[in-house]
């Protein structure tokens, strides 16, 4: 189907609605394709592709939103999932309380640059990076079992709105990871590139994940994963820590992106995900962490999964402050939800397909580089540890208490690294006590880009891309320990 | 069911078509129907906040040559799109690299067709009006009592269809409601709160009249919810709170991944005890408790047997597909899975099931010196150390001090981290754990149930606060 074919599907629905008793209507055919493989231990365990597609159906009737989605592109079926729209909007509209104005038109276009499209990448060039990868960890004793991933993700989006929208989007993302595990001493303990579960997917092509070096990396990997069966646990305490950039990135998910989505802030996910201690009252009065700490929301950020030309309610992309200087200053909001406080969307209304009701998802949610290096963050530090790559999070339902445990912990001692190593490190931590804490983030040459492939929000549960950029970034007074 | 999207005949039509459209190219095809028709309502601050319906079906498609398998799915249902996603399996099982264990498909094995017993016509056709109706009285009456009620109540109707060139012929139907609630002071989340869930094949109206009195009545007896300090505290922990402890025992024991993996603490323990006497768990997706919601077979169409996973504290074994079933000398269980979003293999638990014991759950509280009452969790993670099943999570929505064997007043939110095995030792024998028990669901996944009692936990460790 081509855009116009698409674009005039979208328009049968929307007249449908219209002529149900909507007064404004979006409407998005999606398709999406995804590749997925799971290398095991030398051998593809998993060799999947995906190809979605559907339309979905957004109407307002008075000042009440309803939402129907179908995958079953015939004509009654069509004709079935707009008049449910409005049906369903006709439900919403009996309870609501706010009035919801019809937006100003947007159109365009937008396409993920990309030098190799990872979908014309032959399967024999994707397993072959793992085998090799498999080949240099199996070869260190004692890796019992190593693993490799890959993911490709396309979706492409059209929009019309029945204000006059109309808008055309493709996303590309890749990206992919190694792990081994070791049994030895003991114990049995894994250990993976860079980043850790989906590994780092980014948006760009197949050129994205050969810059992560997997194979390259893949001996560090297993020769630290047999070292931490031999380790002491990590020494419970008070210490500086050093957040490596790949966990760092999830530290600021949950602990930022989560609680600065607005929809969350007026109780609109209360019933599963939770809400948020940033409530409106705390807007420009309150101090977010020190003076060093720049957050933005950026829906243009170069790589960035959370980048695209416009939002699923047909917003043009911004960059949004979040927090300047240390100070609490924007949220992560669609039209509804910013309108509720006098301001404009911050781009971040977004649904994983055509089968879910668009809500406030991140962009990219990135921290702003300092300045210096790594080496002259750990130069700062007299007694600490480096903390690499997650293996497991959990935050309460304000984003206030949060642990998380990391798959290592290096020990520095007089600003240099010490060499020894420790196992099932956590730390500890309360939101803004925390990011008060931050005494140093590293400069631009260290900032980079970290894709979270799978985060999870709505009921029904969607699952969406989002993209944190930073820089590896010091914390004192963070108590730490062991399992 | 009649006036279904996705009816049998024309299910069972698409499938044999895309199982035909690989006959002569493949040694074994493989087509999985699932289709969801959903009416989903979610309720925000004493509104109704969003409501939809949703068709949506999905066909999956395993292509096995010469011992090499690749999966293709599609919501293109049409002709064509079968047609393409039968050359996308296709081209990559010819594609892929030979592997030391030779894919096959399994044979056929009888399963009785339950979909007239298992769908409640009512709810699977239950749309967003009459939700909003049901529900006018629960939001006006928190309005007015200027209280947030909140929560989710889906309803639909779920099929499952497998279809292959081994025989195999498996069709399903069945209805689901899943309904929560919570009541909650304002700011929502800030204050005292609530909670109730019920995952089931039908539900009425009185079901959900009943819910929203008890969740404000209990968020009523919640104000002003005071500071506890971490430490080891005796909990009683409610089924909703059980629940999901359990399917992180699922995910990180259970399945022939974690096997595989050595990360499993049920690999080595075979035979011995993993955790205390008072803990037997099953897999059994009959349902045998009369609630939740059924499921006869699983994605390779296969019937799902009842798994004994862990019996009076003893490792019993894990649930398995045909082919972790193949690697370990024994049958598939019927757990097979496929996940389109997530990059998941191998067999994953999907029903399981705390065997109740004999105690109310006054006699449990009644055990109780000094010791809080638990809901529902918030945020469990058991990646921490799988081994150990150390799991870590925290108090959410009417949690309760008890003092001399009585509920006292609401608690604010504490983490607690510790080896849940360990915990469930602990637990003193059947009067530790309660006759009655509940079903609740995973993050809206009606194809998933879990059954759970009342548990009485000694000295579960909590080691931190806000």
């Amino acid at each position: 189907m081509n855009r116009s074919e698409r674009e005039a599907l979208c328009e049968r629905v929307i007249e449908e609605a219209l002529s149900a008793g909507a007064r404004y209507v979006e409407a998005r055919f999606v398709r999406r394709m995804r590749e997925t493989l799971a290398y095991r231990s030398g051998e593809l365990e998993l060799s999947n592709v995906y190809r979605d597609v559907g339309v979905g159906v957004r109407a307002l009737y008075e000042h009440g939103w309803g939402y129907s989605g179908t995958n079953v592109l015939t004509g009654p079926a069509l004709k079935r999932a707009a008049r449910a729209a409005v049906d369903s909007a006709k439900a919403t509209a009996m309870s609501a309380k706010r009035e919801v104005r019809i937006p100003k038109a947007h159109s365009g276009t937008y396409e993920t640059p990309l030098e190799r499209d990872p979908f014309e990448v032959s399967l024999a060039e994707k397993t072959g990076l793992f085998a090799e990868a498999h080949q240099r960890m199996a070869a260190i004793p004692d890796v019992s079992t190593t693993r490799g991933g890959f993911s490709g993700h396309r979706q492409e989006s059209t929009f019309v709105a029945s204000n006059g929208s109309r808008q055309d989007q493709r996303v590309t993302l890749c990206g992919g990871l190694v792990s081994a595990i070791a049994q030895a001493n003991g114990d049995v303990q894994l250990r993976s590139s860079r980043k850790s579960f989906e590994g780092n997917t980014l948006q760009g092509g197949f050129e994205t994940l050969l810059a992560q070096d997997l194979v390259g990396d893949a001996e560090r990997v297993a020769r630290e994963a047999v070292a931490l069966t031999a380790a002491d646990p990590t020494p419970e305490g008070e210490t500086t820590i050093i957040l490596e950039g790949s966990q760092l990135s999830l530290q600021i998910h949950e602990s930022v992106g989560h609680p600065i989505e607005l929809d969350r802030v007026f109780g609109e996910e209360i019933s599963l995900a939770g809400a948020s201690f940033a409530l409106p009252d705390k807007l420009e009065g309150f101090d977010y962490g020190s003076s060093l700490v720049n957050l933005t929301a950026d829906a243009t950020t170069p790589l960035g999964p959370g980048t695209f030309g416009f939002d699923d309610e047909g917003t043009p992309a911004t960059s949004t402050p979040i927090v300047r200087d240390g100070r609490f200053c924007g949220y992560l909001s669609g039209r509804d939800e910013a309108a509720r406080l006098g301001r404009e969307s911050a781009s971040s209304l977004r649904a994983e397909s055509w089968s879910r009701l668009p809500i406030v998802r991140m962009v990219n949610v990135n921290l702003e580089p300092g300045s210096g290096s790594k080496a002259d963050l750990i130069g700062g530090v007299e007694s600490g540890l480096l903390l690499d790559v997650n293996k497991s999070w959990s935050i309460d339902d304000l984003r206030l208490n949060f642990q998380f445990s990391c798959e290592i912990a290096y020990e520095i001692k007089n600003g240099e690294l010490t060499g020894r190593i420790f196992k099932n490190p956590i730390y500890y931590g309360v939101t803004p006590r925390f990011w008060g804490n931050c005494s140093a983030i590293a400069g631009p040459e260290a900032w980079e880009m970290w894709g979270w492939f799978y985060c999870g929000k709505g009921d029904p549960g969607q699952i969406i891309f989002v993209g944190h950029g930073c820089a590896p970034t010091r914390f004192d007074n963070i108590r730490v320990g062991s399992t | 069911m009649e006036g279904s999207v996705f009816g049998k005949a024309w299910v069972e039509e698409r499938l044999h078509r895309a199982v035909n459209a690989l006959s002569g190219e493949v040694e074994g095809a493989e087509a999985v129907f699932r289709g969801t028709e959903a009416h989903h309502s979610r309720i925000a601050e004493s509104t109704l906040l969003q409501a939809g319906q949703i068709d949506e079906g999905r066909l999956t498609l395993r292509a096995v040559i010469d011992g090499r398998e690749a999966r293709a799915m599609t919501t293109d249902l049409s002709d064509a799109g079968l047609k393409l996603c039968a050359q996308m399996a296709l081209e990559r099982a010819k594609a892929a690299p030979k592997t030391t264990e030779r894919a096959q498909l399994p044979a056929p094995q009888p399963i009785d067709d339950q979909s007239a017993a298992c769908t409640d016509i009512a709810t699977a056709t239950l749309d967003a009006p009459t939700k909003a109706r049901w529900l006018a009285e629960a939001l006006a009456a928190h309005e007015r009592d200027d209280l947030d009620l909140a929560g989710r109540f889906h309803s639909g109707l779920v099929t499952t269809a497998v279809h292959s060139s081994q025989g195999v012929r498996s069709f399903h139907q069945g209805s689901f409601s899943d309904l929560s609630l919570s009541a909650l002071e304002r700011p929502a989340g800030h204050l005292a709160s609530a909670y109730r869930a019920r995952f089931d094949a039908s539900i009425t109206e009185a079901d959900v009249d009943r819910m929203w009195r008890e969740v404000k009545d209990e968020c009523e007896r919640a104000h002003d919810p005071k500071r506890i300090d971490p430490g080891a505290w005796d909990v009683v922990m409610a089924p909703a709170a059980v629940t999901e402890l359990l399917e992180w025992l699922g995910e990180i024991a259970f399945t022939s991944k974690s096997v595989d993996d050595g990360m499993s603490f049920i690999s080595e323990n075979l035979g011995r005890a993993v955790t205390g006497e008072a803990i037997t768990i099953t897999d059994d997706a009959s349902m045998p408790e009369g609630i939740g919601v059924q499921m006869p077979f699983d994605v390779e169409g296969q019937p799902k047997h009842r798994v004994e996973l862990i019996d009076g504290g003893v490792a019993r074994g894990i649930v398995h597909d045909s082919r972790s079933g193949r690697l370990s000398g024994c049958q598939s269980t019927g757990h097979a899975q496929i996940d389109d979003e997530f990059p998941a293999s191998g067999s994953r638990p999907a029903h399981l099931h705390i065997q109740p014991g004999s105690a109310t759950v006054e006699d449990l509280i009644g055990q109780v010196e000094r010791g809080l009452f638990i809901t529902r969790l918030h945020y469990v993670n058991g990646m921490i150390e799988p081994r150990r099943a150390v799991m870590t999570g925290l108090l959410r929505d009417g949690a309760f001090l008890i003092e001399d064997g009585k509920l006292r007043h609401a608690v604010q939110t504490l983490r607690f981290t510790d080896s849940i095995l360990e915990a469930f030792a602990r637990i003193p024998g059947a009067g530790g754990v309660s006759r009655s028990v509940e079903a609740h669901t995973s993050w809206f996944n009606p194809r998933t149930c879990h059954v759970a009692p009342y548990l009485y936990v000694p000295k579960l460790a909590f080691t931190s606060g806000r």
